[in-house]
């Protein structure tokens, strides 16, 4: 087989995979649908069916009842801060780490704080915010977005820098550059690709959180988005329909997030690594 | 001369450190002070009796942890949570990287963000979904029957030998778009011309990705299997919302056990010290894992 | 450069998405501004009058409690309205978690030392640790405490101490489609052998006899739960004091012939496809569909019933698990409870909002929005049509929910086990005795 048969077959093979992994991921999103724009009896008689009368009104009233706007305000506010946080302390901590050995308990000991589960430091932490009265307080969860999400920050920059060729930093220091304007200036943006990994990666923990907003937010003016999705979760019935509406229509924000990182990342990534 | 050539690279070298130090220090007071104080603190309540609330807390040593090693649903948490990680860990990164090659050309931008909608869903939404698909005359039995297979219908979530599988598949479904973006930020990352060069000198596909793509990426491999296998270890929403380890234990995994004993049985210090196990556990994977696939990035 | 475009422009979207989310940031904040503001205000003017300025102190009182959908964020907000109306220098903040996560925040809160004002404990057994520490405040010198029917008072005590204010209660039976019982020309049954009759004309005529959601765990204890006032507690009343002591057993009382019942149901075909599969939403949903008669369900199910198929006529009556001449007891027990925090700095205000909330007013406005059960003697709350079918029957006698005076811990071994029983993984005496020990090891 020729090259050119074969590049041929390779871009078959991918959009037949696409196509595939696509129809796999959108059936169980189409039921998600279903349960929202159908009313709980069409629902209860045959979920899969097309809707005889589309219930549009369950958006709007689930974003009322729910405060949705509210809970997206307040998400967004926590999430954008602790995604610049983390991207800023945790770049900066990778890089001494990717570069020199000697740091390396250092790497291990944020390691070790992936691989704990959050339970195990509730309490005392619980204790920890009341001290510095940080309960009810944005900054307060921010610390521990930051604090809980940073050891994987880490372990993504310094997987990345170590792949980076530290010629061309060298070669800045020798020019007379600071260390610091070094970093930011030329070792930062070559981590645009993981830049953009780190932060969508954190949009979907930090956008999801439910239990630490629910301990250390509890105040209904600070509900994040997942708190307000939950006040349609009863102790024994649960109203689904705006559930599911709620759930739509708070992933819509992220959606157009990823959306607008891709036009951004896509552009001129190749070709930053060499160029020095 | 020689006497100065010293001084100065003992200069340079307590520069570095300071500086480096410097770099560390935001990072290191946060994750100190608000997660690893915490943690270490709350080990000691693994040598306690306690239910969690009580202002008295009985010392008892390691008692906790011997009885750990005679409860049999400890090990059948145990053996459920490996089986679950191993699968996921292989079938995740197989099908993420098959799925970061697909989508490498700019045409299919949209579809990248279809596949990070599931990871964007709360386990409140995964749970009611995967119930609808699951269910005796859901859509995957629904399915089946439209392609004349109803042999292959079954009790998905029902049958205790089936549950844990089909749990697999809906962590699968939801995890998968990750490990795509991150083998795609490693694709990403090779520049355009190395691949240039390689179809100029004729290099066929299969080539192409063996000897240069996968080697250039092999970071993106250690990060994606340390995460997807950490990630599946430390499981919990996806069977709480789905099983709540049910039926009888059939997907009881470590994390949901220590839910049920720490919160349900009122058993606070027995539950913390299998998280103390469960970290013990997951640690010296980590670094297995980690010693053997970065020594492999280097010989690449 | 750009980079710093890169990072910019995230910013600005996030910001322009939280911007197109709330119009007015500052109005959001408005609300509860102007209700700080006009607090003092409004004290300013009666305080002048009552020259009382002390105890007009402004107050805020942090409730916290499970209820959320089920009940509906604005009933609770009616009242304390209503309170705050009538204590205008009290503030009732109402807060509210899910009940799967409930006890997890309540219980670090109060390891921390950060108890609410006013929280919700579960009845019975489960609320013992908390009190035992010191948690709870003695409500027994409490004027509502002589209101409470006996049956709800038995599970707000604590060493004889009323620790606890019950506020409804709720009953299993068993719900049942009126139309498809009279398109069969069947009777209500009264005992256990009518009833096995009835089921078994309803599979004839092609429908599920009964539908069960045994995937979501709490299902599971349902009917062992309607089982058990007829089967053992009617005429062993003492039967939780003889386990207590080491004089009983599960292995060797009516729960294994219970157990045999349970699982007779099931080899009978009276039982939708696969309940281990089928979780409790859907249950309701093969009810709603009219493919299945019958649902063993608390009184909580018909909210989601009327929602789901708001034409079916819906009856309620309790399982007959009697011989004929059996008098048949039902399995009813309080629901919520609502506590005080021992450690509050506003203990008198705190014991006002309960005896608000125990006033028959507020009881009936609550109860008709719950649509649940009494605790309280003479009320007459709007209850569910097909739950008031259930009322008669009640007077016969009735039972709590059993896990509310077992241990901790026997429960959850309970649960497990049906589902390992009918499973096949599990025998009904390995259950039992897993039950038994569970209860040896935790009682104290």
């Amino acid at each position: 087989m020729s090259v050119k048969a074969q590049l041929l077959a390779s871009r078959l093979a991918s959009a037949l995979t696409v196509a595939l992994w696509a129809l796999f991921v959108v059936i169980p999103l189409a039921i998600m649908v279903m349960a929202a724009i159908k009313s709980p009896a069409e629902m209860a008689v045959n979920p899969f069916s097309w809707p005889q009368a589309f219930q549009w009104q369950t958006f709007q009233k689930a974003w009322e009842e729910a405060a949705l706007a509210r809970g997206i305000r307040n998400s967004l506010l926590l999430t954008s801060i602790s995604l610049l946080f983390l991207v800023l302390f945790g770049a900066s901590a990778a890089y001494p780490i990717a570069r020199r050995t000697r740091w390396a308990p250092v790497f291990y000991f944020f390691l070790a704080g992936i691989m704990v589960p959050f339970q195990l430091a509730m309490l005392p932490l619980y204790r920890l915010m009341k001290l510095f009265s940080l309960i009810n307080t944005y900054q307060g969860v921010i610390f521990i977005y930051v604090a809980v999400s940073l050891p994987m920050v880490i372990f993504l920059y310094s997987g990345f820098i170590k792949g980076i060729n530290s010629e061309l930093e060298d070669a800045a220091l020798v020019d007379g550059a600071g260390p610091f304007r070094m970093f930011w200036t030329i070792i930062f943006p070559l981590l645009k690709p993981v830049t953009s990994t780190v932060i969508i990666m954190n949009i979907m923990s930090l956008w999801n959180d439910f239990f630490i907003a629910l301990l250390f937010l509890p105040k209904k003016e600070m509900r994040t988005l997942q708190l307000s999705i939950f006040s349609f979760k009863g102790q024994y019935n649960s109203k689904l329909n705006l559930i599911m509406a709620a759930v739509i229509l708070s992933i819509l924000p992220m959606v157009i997030v990823f959306l607008a990182l891709q036009k951004q990342f896509v552009q001129g990534i190749a070709g930053g690594a060499v160029k020095g | 001369m020689g006497l100065r050539n010293a001084t100065w690279t003992n200069n340079t070298r307590l520069r570095t450190l300071i500086t480096d130090a410097l770099f560390l220090l935001p990072a290191f007071v946060v994750f100190a002070v608000f997660f690893a104080y915490p943690v270490i603190s709350s080990f000691y309540f693994s040598l306690t009796k306690w239910d969690g609330i009580n202002p008295e807390l009985k010392f008892i040593g390691l008692a906790n942890f011997q009885k750990l090693m005679g409860d049999r649903h400890f090990w059948t948490a145990l053996r459920n949570t490996f089986r679950y990680a191993i699968l996921v860990t292989v079938i995740q990164n197989v099908l993420g990287l098959i799925l970061a090659l697909a989508v490498t050309s700019k045409v299919y931008r949209g579809f990248r963000v279809l596949f990070l909608v599931p990871p964007l869903l709360s386990s409140i939404a995964i749970g009611s979904i995967w119930s609808y698909m699951y269910a005796p005359n859901g859509a995957v039995n629904s399915l089946l029957t439209l392609a004349g297979l109803e042999g292959l219908a079954q009790d998905w979530l029902g049958n205790p030998r089936l549950a844990l599988y089909s749990l697999v598949v809906a962590n699968i479904w939801k995890w998968t778009g990750m490990a795509m973006i991150i083998y795609l930020a490693g694709i990403q990352a090779i520049p355009k011309t190395i691949h240039e060069a390689a179809s100029i000198d004729g290099v066929d596909v299969w080539q192409r990705f063996r000897h240069v793509t996968f080697p250039l990426i092999a970071p993106a491999f250690t990060i994606n299997v340390v995460l997807s296998m950490i990630g599946s270890l430390k499981v919990f929403d996806i069977i709480y919302i789905m099983t709540q380890g049910g039926p009888g234990r059939a997907t009881e995994s470590i994390t949901t056990y220590i839910f049920s004993r720490a919160f349900e049985a009122n058993k606070f210090g027995y539950g913390t010290a299998i998280a103390v196990v469960m970290f013990a556990i997951i640690l010296a994977l980590s670094l297995i894992q980690l010693h053997f696939l970065t020594r492999r990035e280097v010989r690449a | 450069m750009k980079l710093r475009w890169l990072i910019a422009s995230l910013l600005v979207t996030l910001l322009a998405l939280s911007a197109c989310a709330a119009p007015a940031p500052p109005a959001a904040e408005a609300p509860a501004a102007s209700q700080e503001e006009a607090a003092p205000a409004e004290e300013a003017a009666p305080a002048e009058e009552a020259k009382s300025e002390e105890a007009m102190e402004p107050v805020v009182l942090e409730f916290y409690h499970w209820f959320g959908a089920d009940l509906g964020e604005t009933t609770i907000k009616e009242i304390n309205d209503r309170f705050h109306e009538e204590n205008p220098n009290v503030t009732v903040e109402f807060e509210t978690a899910d009940t799967g996560t409930y006890e997890q925040v309540i219980n670090t809160r109060l390891a921390a030392d950060d108890a609410p004002d006013i929280f919700g404990v579960f009845p019975g057994t489960k609320f013992h640790p908390k009190a035992k520490a010191g948690f709870l405040m003695d409500l027994s010198d409490q004027p509502w405490v002589d209101n409470l029917l006996d049956g709800a008072k038995v599970v707000a005590l604590y060493q004889g101490k009323v620790m606890t204010m019950p506020i409804d209660q709720n009953v299993i039976g068993v719900i049942y489609n009126k139309q498809i019982f009279a398109d069969l020309g069947l009777e209500v049954p009264t005992t256990w052998d009518e009833f096995l009759q009835v089921s078994e004309a309803i599979k004839e005529a092609g429908i599920a006899p009964m539908a069960l959601g045994l995937k979501s765990a709490w299902v599971t204890q349902l009917i062992p739960y309607a089982m058990a006032p007829s089967a053992i507690y009617r005429d062993m009343p003492d039967f939780d004091a003889k386990m207590y002591a080491g004089e009983a057993s599960f292995v060797d009382s009516p729960w294994a012939q219970m157990m045999a019942d349970y699982l007779d149901l099931r080899d009978r075909g009276y039982f939708n496809d696969s309940p281990l599969g089928t979780d409790y939403n859907l249950s309701t949903d093969l009810m709603a569909s009219g493919d299945a008669a019958m649902l063993v369900q608390g009184n909580w199910a018909l909210a989601s019933l009327r929602d789901k198929a708001p034409d079916i006529e819906w009856g309620m009556f309790p399982l007959p698990y009697v011989q004929p001449g059996q008098d048949i007891w039902v399995s009813a027990a309080v629901g919520g409870t609502i506590t005080i925090s021992a450690s509050t700095e506003h203990p008198e205000e705190a014991k006002a909002y309960l005896a608000f909330w125990a006033r028959p007013d507020i009881m009936e406005l609550y109860l008709t929005q719950k649509r649940a059960f009494p605790a309280f003697k003479n009320l007459n709350p709007e209850l569910d049509p097909a739950a008031a079918e259930m009322l008669p029957p009640l007077e016969v006698g009735s039972y709590p929910f059993l896990d509310q005076n077992w241990p901790p811990g026997v429960q959850g071994v309970m649960l497990e086990g049906i589902q390992s029983v009918f499973a096949g993984e599990m025998t009904v005496e390995e259950m039992l005795q897993e039950m038994d020990a569970a209860w040896a090891e935790n009682a104290e």
